[in-house]
């Protein structure tokens, strides 16, 4: 058995993986560790973080799930705490405290209070005198990570580190993930742990796919302040510190991350606590590539129309922009603008005036008046179409959109909604105010 | 007495590497090497090279920076390249024969390099780490006066050295040269057989002025 040692983007710029409620991923969005537990059917996970941050989000969305999870406390643990200084460096090394259950979790804080307060130096550090002072093998347990240990430092770099195993008997994780030095580390454990120490195999997992690499590469360069050209960090050049290599270790079919239906996240009921609902920015602005992809759409859109192919003659108003190509430029804008707004992929369509603007079901209007209704027109919108969300979106001039709010397509069929402003033939259409759509 | 010695293992084939690349990640996600360089020597004499331009299934690109410090030409690149699967014949095969992988910041660059290399083809580049020189590591060791600890193994030793930075120690290969008064035409360094050539004559006189 291959322990699947998780880490959280609660270790700052050390993992790109969320605790996220299952199933509220956005396409394209950082995957959750609870999601990628429930979709592979594991029971029980590893939580190993570099500080105390995580354990309540995980918690809290945990509990309603058939998910349990062991949290570890990865922590410098140095020759004596109070001593600051470079020499100081050479004597600290990583180990991971796991909490067994409450007590340990009380442990834990006390342990990782002490060592961010008193033994803080660049990092926060513990030492042996405080671990044997709290230590108790029925709420806490020790394992040595494989990854800058006393022995990886004291092999590699350079350390003189000494190990202190008094108070308690650890384990010793071995890992293997095509680097270099990863069988020297492994030849060096095996020595000192033979006839003495357990030793488990383990994987680290701070991405969920291999080819996530490259996003995780991103944050840490740019917690590193370089770039990708240049990451100046040393060895990151494996990408198997993904949950895809321990599932091919462990012979788990490995489940890609699914296309979640992007959900809005609404707020909770809670009764018990007064929630300050943060406002929610509804203004978009592209960019030049998202300007570039609206001109190239649009234009598409309108040579189609000229061509008479779709006939779509129904617009009873004046055109955006002052002429229909423009029009149809910044219609294909704000459609871009919502994407980005809900995190989906603007895929780019020509001829579906019935198929969904954005997503699986969303209708975009558009429209450059800042009070103006959304619009549901009888002649065109009917059917099954009217099961899906219609969005009002607001084009403010200089590539800017402001995403107004929505309403279901059935909920705006109503007589109080139904104009005909211009008097024209068969032009009534039902005007819902922006007053009366569901806000973001 | 000293035969277990570097410098007195004539017979052992050492083989040097080099690669010229993109840029400086370590990873083929976002950067590949357009030329890989190797030289064979036997009792400190080259026996044999290899200079070869190495095309890809994507585009190559050099930055504006990088061209201009390798001297890379889409030209003469175009002119010279050869398909990845036949450069790596050869270099898998100098590679496993090799006693010696010898290369300058070899284990912080080149080796990652051509474990990224094999596990495009589908193999593993990790037996290899044991026969691993990095010139670099060892001209910080010369530098300090540092001696390897008995217990510790020669890569086990070179990874150590790796993590030591101080400025101004001047291990950088060009900077070797010249202290050690190397004849060499300086002003080719970053091609990478030219670099190859400068790294045999270093390793040359390391090897003479440390005990491993």
């Amino acid at each position: 058995m291959v322990l699947p040692l998780f880490k959280s983007h609660y270790s700052l710029g050390r993992s790109i993986l969320t605790l996220e409620k299952k199933e509220t991923q956005l396409t394209n969005g950082p995957d959750s560790i609870i999601d990628i537990c429930l979709d592979h059917e594991i029971k029980n996970f590893y939580l190993v973080e570099d500080s105390m941050g995580s354990f309540l989000q995980a918690y809290n969305n945990t509990k309603d799930e058939d998910l349990s999870f062991r949290f570890g406390l990865k922590i410098n643990v140095t020759k004596d705490r109070h001593e600051k200084n470079e020499e100081a460096l050479k004597t600290s090394s990583k180990y991971i405290i796991f909490a067994k259950n409450e007590d340990g979790y009380k442990k834990l804080i006390k342990i990782y209070s002490d060592a961010a307060n008193a033994g803080f130096y660049y990092v926060p550090r513990t030492d042996f005198s405080v671990l044997r002072e709290l230590w108790d093998d029925s709420s806490l347990a020790l394992a040595i990570p494989f990854y800058d240990s006393f022995i990886f430092k004291n092999t590699l770099g350079g350390g003189e580190c000494i190990p202190e195993f008094d108070f308690t008997d650890p384990t010793f994780l071995v890992e293997e993930n095509e680097l270099f030095f990863d069988s020297i580390v492994r030849k060096r454990i095996e020595s000192f742990c033979k006839n003495k120490h357990e030793i488990q195999e383990a994987q680290s997992i701070y991405y969920k796919e291999k080819e996530d690499f490259t996003a995780y590469l991103t944050l840490r360069c740019m917690n590193n302040r370089s770039t990708w050209n240049k990451p100046n960090i040393d060895h990151l050049s494996s990408d198997e510190f993904s949950f895809e290599s321990w599932a091919e270790k462990e012979g788990v079919t490995f489940v890609k991350s699914p296309l979640h239906k992007p959900k809005l996240r609404m707020p909770e009921e809670d009764t018990e606590a007064i929630e300050v609902k943060e406002p929610v920015n509804t203004i978009v602005k592209l960019t030049k590539e998202e300007i570039n992809q609206a001109v190239h759409w649009g234009n598409a859109r309108r040579d189609t129309n000229v061509n008479g192919e779709l006939k779509d003659r129904s617009h009873a108003g004046k055109p955006m922009g002052g002429s229909w190509r423009k029009n149809d430029i910044i219609a294909t804008g704000s459609e871009i603008a919502f994407a980005k707004f809900i995190g989906e992929e603007f895929t780019g369509t020509v001829n579906t005036f019935n198929g969904a603007d954005v997503g699986e079901d969303w209708q975009v209007r558009c429209t450059d008046v800042e009070n103006f209704s959304l619009i549901i027109r009888p002649q065109k919108d009917k059917g099954d179409k009217l099961k899906e969300k219609f969005v009002l979106v607001i084009y403010q001039r200089n590539a800017t959109f402001r995403i107004a709010g929505y309403q279901v397509g059935e909920n705006c069929i109503k007589e109080k909604y139904l104009k005909n402003p211009g008097g024209n033939r068969n032009r009534e259409a039902y005007f819902v105010p922006q007053s009366d759509l569901i806000k973001f | 007495m000293d035969s277990h010695l570097l410098r007195f293992k004539d017979d052992k084939l050492f083989v040097f590497i080099d690669f010229e690349t993109e840029n400086l990640c370590l990873n083929f996600n976002n950067n590949m090497p357009w030329q890989m360089a190797m030289l064979k020597s036997k009792g400190g004499k080259k026996t044999d090279e290899q200079d070869l331009m190495i095309q890809w299934d994507r585009k190559i690109d050099v930055s504006p920076e990088a061209a201009r410090i390798t001297g890379f030409s889409y030209d003469k690149y175009n002119k010279l390249k050869t398909p990845h699967e036949e450069v790596f014949k050869v270099m898998e095969e100098w590679l496993e024969e090799a006693d010696y992988i010898v290369g300058h910041n070899i284990l912080g660059f080149d080796m990652y390099l051509i474990s990224e290399f094999y596990k495009k083809m589908g193999k593993s580049a990790m037996h290899l780490v044991d026969k691993a020189i990095d010139t670099y590591c060892l001209a910080k060791a010369y530098k300090l006066g540092s001696e390897k600890p008995s217990q510790a193994s020669l890569i086990e030793y070179q990874y150590t050295l790796l993590g030591i930075r101080k400025k101004g120690l001047g291990g950088g290969l060009g900077a070797m040269g010249k202290s050690f008064e190397i004849d060499h035409d300086y002003s080719k360094l970053h091609d990478a057989l030219v670099d190859l050539e400068l790294n045999l004559k270093v390793w040359n006189k390391l090897k003479m002025q440390l005990e491993i």
